[in-house]
C-alpha cells in the first residue's frame, strides 16, 4: 500500500476496505481505544501516533489489546 | 399458529435464545450468539416471519447488529450499524435499544450518546433521526453511571416517547420529526432543582395499546433522605402519566423502595403494573430478598410476589430491560440478573422457577409467542 504515513494508509483503507476500516476506526477517524497499532515492531504510541512516517516495506499492524474479564 | 415462547437474553458474554412450548414447563437454551461480546438489546420483530435482533457492543471492534432468520439457530451482523455522520464529532459507544417502526422492515435504534437512528431494510443501513439527536439539549445531556443511553423508544400513533438516561423524557407528536422535553413532575434528586426541564435520569417507561395516552414510569429514585439543595425527594422513582406523558404523578406509595430500573405491563390489563424494587444505594434486592412487586389498581396499591424466589442472601440487580411479560392468556414475567439467573413467573408473577441458573451477567429479556 503506497502511504507515508500511518494516517494515509488508514484513509486508503477507509476507501478501498470500508468494513474493514469501520472495525479499526470509529467515526470520528480515531483508531479504537483497545486496538494497538505497530509500525514493524514499535507501537505508534511510543511514534507520533498516527502521524508516524512510512518507509517502503513498513509493515503495520493492527493487535487488540486482550483485555477484560 | 404461534405456539412456541421465545427468549432472547442479552448478556455480557453475547446472546442467548430459549424457546420452550406454550406450557413453558421447559425452556431449551441456544448460543451464545456474538460470543463474549456484550448484548444489551434483543428484538423479537414478530412482524411478518420473525426475525431477532441483538445489538453486539464489541469493545474492539465497535457495533454491530446480529440479526437471526431461522428463528435463533443462527445470527449474521447487518450490512451496517448505526453510526454518527463523519463531521458529527460523536462515536458510537453502545446500542442499548432496538424497536419496531411503523413500516414493514423499519427498525428504530436507541444508542449511547443518546441519539436515535432509524433504518427501513430491516438493519442493512440506518440513517440518524436528527428531531432528538441534534435537538439543543443533547449536547448538555450527561451520562448516568450506565452512559449517556436512549433506552425507551415507544410509538403510539404520531407520539413518539424517547427514554434518556440522563436526559429525561422526550415527546414527539409529529411521528418523529420534532421532540420536546416532557418532565413536568419528574423529579431528578442529583440536581440542585429537583424538577428542571429535562436532566432527569430516566431508567424505563412502559405503556398499553388499551390505555390510551397513559404511561409509567420507573424514574431514579432513592432520594427521601435528601438534605441538600432543594431538600428530600421522596417517591419520585415511580411515576404514572395521563395526557401521554404531558405530565407525571408519584405512584410509589405502598413500594419498599422507589429505585429499580424495569416496569413492565400487564399485556391485558393496563392497570397491572410491575416493578422491582432495588435498595438505592446499593442496587440490590431489598433485605437480601428478592421479589417483584405488582399493582393491579394503576400503582395505587403495591404487593409483593416472591414465591419461589430466594427468601434471603441475595444481592442481585434486575436492570432496565431485564424484564418483559408474554402475552398469553395467563402470562409469565421474565427476569434476568446480574448474577446470570433466568426466573420465570408464571400466573403473572404469582410462582417462580429459575428457569437458567448460570448464564452470564445478563442486560436484557424479550420474549414473544411465535
Amino acid at each position: 500500500m503506497p502511504a507515508r504515513t500511518v494516517r494515509a494508509a488508514l484513509e486508503q483503507l477507509e476507501r478501498d476496505e470500508p468494513l474493514l476500516y469501520r472495525n479499526l476506526c470509529d467515526e470520528t477517524g480515531k483508531v479504537r481505544r483497545h486496538l494497538n497499532v505497530f509500525v514493524n515492531t514499535e507501537n505508534v504510541r511510543d511514534l507520533a501516533g498516527v502521524e508516524t512516517t512510512l518507509a517502503a516495506g513498513d509493515v503495520v499492524t493492527f493487535l487488540p489489546a486482550v483485555s477484560g474479564g | 399458529m404461534a405456539d412456541r415462547v421465545v427468549l432472547m437474553i442479552g448478556t455480557r458474554k453475547g446472546a442467548f435464545v430459549a424457546e420452550a412450548s406454550k406450557s413453558r414447563g421447559r425452556f431449551s437454551l441456544r448460543g451464545p450468539f456474538g460470543l463474549g461480546v456484550p448484548v444489551y438489546s434483543t428484538l423479537i420483530d414478530a412482524r411478518g416471519t420473525p426475525r431477532l435482533y441483538a445489538s453486539s457492543c464489541n469493545p474492539f471492534f465497535g457495533m454491530k447488529v446480529l440479526r437471526s432468520t431461522d428463528m435463533g439457530r443462527s445470527f449474521k451482523e447487518t450490512k451496517s450499524a448505526p453510526a454518527f455522520p463523519k463531521d458529527d464529532g460523536r462515536a458510537l459507544v453502545n446500542i442499548w435499544s432496538i424497536e419496531p417502526g411503523g413500516r414493514k422492515n423499519q427498525l428504530l435504534c436507541g444508542v449511547e450518546p443518546a441519539a436515535l437512528f432509524r433504518s427501513d431494510d430491516g438493519g442493512d443501513s440506518w440513517q440518524m433521526v436528527p428531531g432528538i439527536s441534534n435537538h439543543e439539549h443533547a449536547r448538555k445531556w450527561q451520562p448516568g453511571a450506565g452512559g449517556l443511553c436512549m433506552h425507551t423508544i415507544i410509538r403510539d400513533g404520531q407520539r413518539v416517547h424517547l427514554g434518556i438516561s440522563t436526559g429525561g423524557h422526550y415527546l414527539s407528536e409529529d411521528g418523529g420529526e420534532t421532540f420536546n422535553a416532557s418532565n413536568t413532575g419528574v423529579g431528578a434528586g442529583f440536581n440542585p432543582d429537583p424538577y428542571p426541564e429535562f436532566g432527569q435520569c430516566v431508567h424505563k417507561i412502559a405503556r398499553h395499546d388499551a390505555a390510551p395516552g397513559r404511561l409509567y414510569m420507573q424514574n431514579h429514585g432513592g432520594w427521601a433522605e435528601w438534605t441538600g439543595p432543594g431538600g428530600p425527594r421522596p417517591d419520585i422513582g415511580v411515576l404514572r402519566s395521563d395526557d401521554s406523558g404531558h405530565t407525571w404523578r408519584s405512584i410509589a406509595k405502598g413500594l419498599p423502595s422507589d429505585f429499580g430500573f424495569p416496569i413492565v405491563v400487564h399485556p391485558h390489563d393496563p392497570d397491572t403494573v410491575y416493578v422491582v424494587p432495588l435498595e438505592p444505594s446499593t442496587r440490590t434486592c431489598p433485605g437480601g430478598a428478592p421479589a417483584v412487586w405488582r399493582s393491579e389498581n394503576g400503582g395505587d396499591s403495591w404487593s409483593r410476589l416472591a414465591r419461589g424466589l430466594p427468601k434471603k442472601e441475595t444481592y442481585f440487580t434486575v436492570l432496565r430491560d431485564a424484564m418483559d411479560i408474554d402475552d398469553l392468556k395467563s402470562p409469565a414475567l421474565y427476569f434476568g440478573t446480574t448474577t446470570g439467573q433466568l426466573w420465570v413467573g408464571k400466573d403473572g408473577g404469582e410462582k417462580w422457577e429459575c428457569a437458567f441458573e448460570g448464564l452470564p451477567p445478563i442486560h436484557c429479556v424479550k420474549v414473544a409467542v411465535v
